[in-house]
């Protein structure tokens, strides 16, 4: 039976247009596609009251009973999500196996599941890994242009860490739509661009001190918060406490990058301006970042005094910074009209003539 | 400790060929069988000497995926310096190794001094780019070329040393030291001194 055609219209107002009719024959998969299936793995205390991993098992899967965990329910709230979520994604990881491409994205995410969150269990030795793996590579289907780029891998992850499959995948699409992430990623990076030009505006600002200890050293923003907008410190903070961060950005979207980013070079200020050379200066600022207990000692070199600091006082903190977001405003003005908006026409959603 | 020389060196290759797993076995004798992905570049340093001059290595270890090849300029601007490196059981990554010479070549300072490493030896079994092709190749393009596990240790230190000597050896011979010996006079505690013994270690090849 000829499926009617999937409108997209309940999600975000670009897409509205937006229809499958190029897949409309399709009839829906089975779950089949969705396994094995994902499981939150937050330990976040109210959603382990929703379901209980042991009496679940995947015989009796039905993605709409995992529940995501508060959190990740609460971004939710910050985005229009598709109503027939579900069935877009499935229809998404269905081409991805029925078209199954030997392309740079599909290789590059194979190389890195293994590289992501390399010491949790759940992403490195478990379900996690096909789950993210099936993830990105729908996203990669969904948006052609972008793809998958080193970085995704970490915010997806995190994601997946609190919500369940679809949700993941509708919040990943929306921070990349909704919250320009998409910039980021783009071929060329101008959200890279754009960012680091804000902070170098915010660094004058509000450290005039340590920028000139940067310029003179050689030391660009670009060198050290790359890491950091392309994993919107994902791949900086342990996954359990991630959503600290996540949960500002949701709601006040890059404002709360900027804080924060100026909020840690303040707190390292002292060190940094007593380092003398680029490798020296960056250093305190991207510690080797391969194991969660040393993710840990990071926000302890941030500590003033006998504050006893963690990522979600320093999120905290962050928030409280005044910055002049009038002038980060104009800054994004100004590039949001310097750039064409014409990528976000997923291949797969057809525009109805 | 005084330094008489400071050298940027730059790795560049396909994601997850090793590049970090390398610079940081020869920086910190670390082996992580669980690296991390690198997004962007990690920057490390090491002085180490060699025969009387004594040199600051500073190591950029970059990116992999070729999306992130826009931002490589920024990286190998003024690195004196490449250490090119690819998986042997990975033939693809060989080919990325081919198209970064011929993008250093016509990009970065004329004077670079490139070295090849072939890393992940220990799993020679899976070996996919015949050595004899690797060093011939290298052979071609000027550059020398090394056998490499991050896992083992071996070849490592030879082949960062190996691009030291060759940019020394640029050096005397265009007779005046090149820029970056922009020495400065300070103590240096952080990483241990390395003598690099006179003569040549084995691993080259």
């Amino acid at each position: 039976m000829d499926h009617p055609d999937i409108e997209l219209s309940s999600y975000s107002g670009i897409k509205s247009d937006y229809t499958l009719s190029k897949y409309s024959t399709f009839s829906f998969p089975e779950p089949d596609h969705l396994k094995p299936v994902h499981y939150p793995q937050c330990s976040c205390k109210a959603s382990q009251k929703t379901f209980s991993k042991k009496k679940l098992n995947s015989s009796s899967y039905n993605p709409d009973i995992v529940d995501s965990c508060p959190f990740a329910k609460q971004w939710t709230q910050h985005l229009n999500m598709p109503e027939n979520g579900k069935e877009l994604y499935t229809t998404l990881i269905q081409i991805s196996l029925e078209t199954p491409s030997l392309n740079s994205s599909v290789r590059q995410i194979e190389l890195d599941a293994n590289r992501t969150f390399p010491e949790n269990e759940y992403f490195t030795g478990g379900d996690g890994k096909v789950v993210l793996k099936r993830l990105l590579t729908a996203f990669s289907k969904y948006n052609q242009t972008i793809g998958y780029v080193q970085g995704m891998n970490f915010i997806a992850a995190t994601l997946l860490w609190h919500s369940n499959e679809i949700d993941a995948f509708w919040l990943f699409v929306g921070l990349t739509e909704d919250y320009d992430l998409r910039e980021s990623f783009l071929t060329g990076f101008p959200g890279l661009a754009k960012h680091c030009h804000i902070l170098d505006f915010l660094m004058i600002e509000q450290l005039p001190n340590l920028y000139s200890h940067f310029v003179q050293n050689g030391v660009s923003v670009q060198m050290f918060a790359t890491d950091w907008c392309f994993t919107l410190f994902t791949s900086l903070v342990p996954i359990e406490e991630s959503h600290w961060i996540f949960g500002k950005f949701f709601e006040l979207k890059w404002t709360f990058f900027y804080k924060l980013v100026i909020e840690i070079l303040d707190r390292l200020q002292e060190k940094l301006l007593s380092c003398d050379d680029v490798v020296n200066i960056l250093t305190p600022l991207k510690p080797y970042q391969s194991s969660p207990k040393n993710w840990r000692l990071f926000v302890k070199t941030l500590q003033k005094g006998k504050e006893k600091l963690n990522w979600q006082k320093l999120a905290k903190a962050a928030e409280k910074r005044e910055i002049d977001e009038k002038g980060v405003n104009t800054l994004l003005n100004e590039a949001y009209n310097r750039s064409s908006h014409n990528d976000t026409g997923e291949e797969y959603f057809n525009k109805p003539v | 400790m005084e330094v008489d020389r400071e050298f940027k060196i730059v790795t560049l290759g396909e994601g997850r060929v090793g590049k970090t797993s390398l610079a940081m076995r020869y920086v910190r004798g670390q082996f992580n069988e669980k690296e991390q992905s690198t997004t962007n570049a990690n920057f490390l340093e090491k002085n180490i000497r060699i025969n009387e001059t004594s040199i600051k290595l500073n190591i950029w270890d970059t990116a992999g995926q070729e999306r992130f090849r826009a931002l490589a300029p920024n990286y190998y601007r003024e690195a004196k310096g490449a250490l090119l490196v690819y998986d042997i059981t990975d033939k693809e990554s060989f080919w990325k190794v081919v198209s970064w010479v011929e993008e250093l070549k016509m990009q970065a300072d004329k004077d670079i001094s490139f070295v090849i490493a072939g890393n992940k030896c220990d799993l020679e079994l899976d070996r996919q780019i015949p050595k004899e092709q690797a060093i011939a190749y290298a052979k071609q393009i000027g550059a020398a070329h090394y056998s490499t596990s991050a896992k083992s240790g071996m070849g490592v230190n030879e082949c960062f040393e190996e691009i030291a000597k060759l940019i020394l050896d640029k050096e005397s011979r265009s007779g005046s030291p090149i820029r970056s010996s922009k020495a400065r006079s300070r103590v240096i505690v952080k990483n241990q001194e390395e003598v690099v013994k006179k003569k040549k270690s084995g691993g080259c090849c």
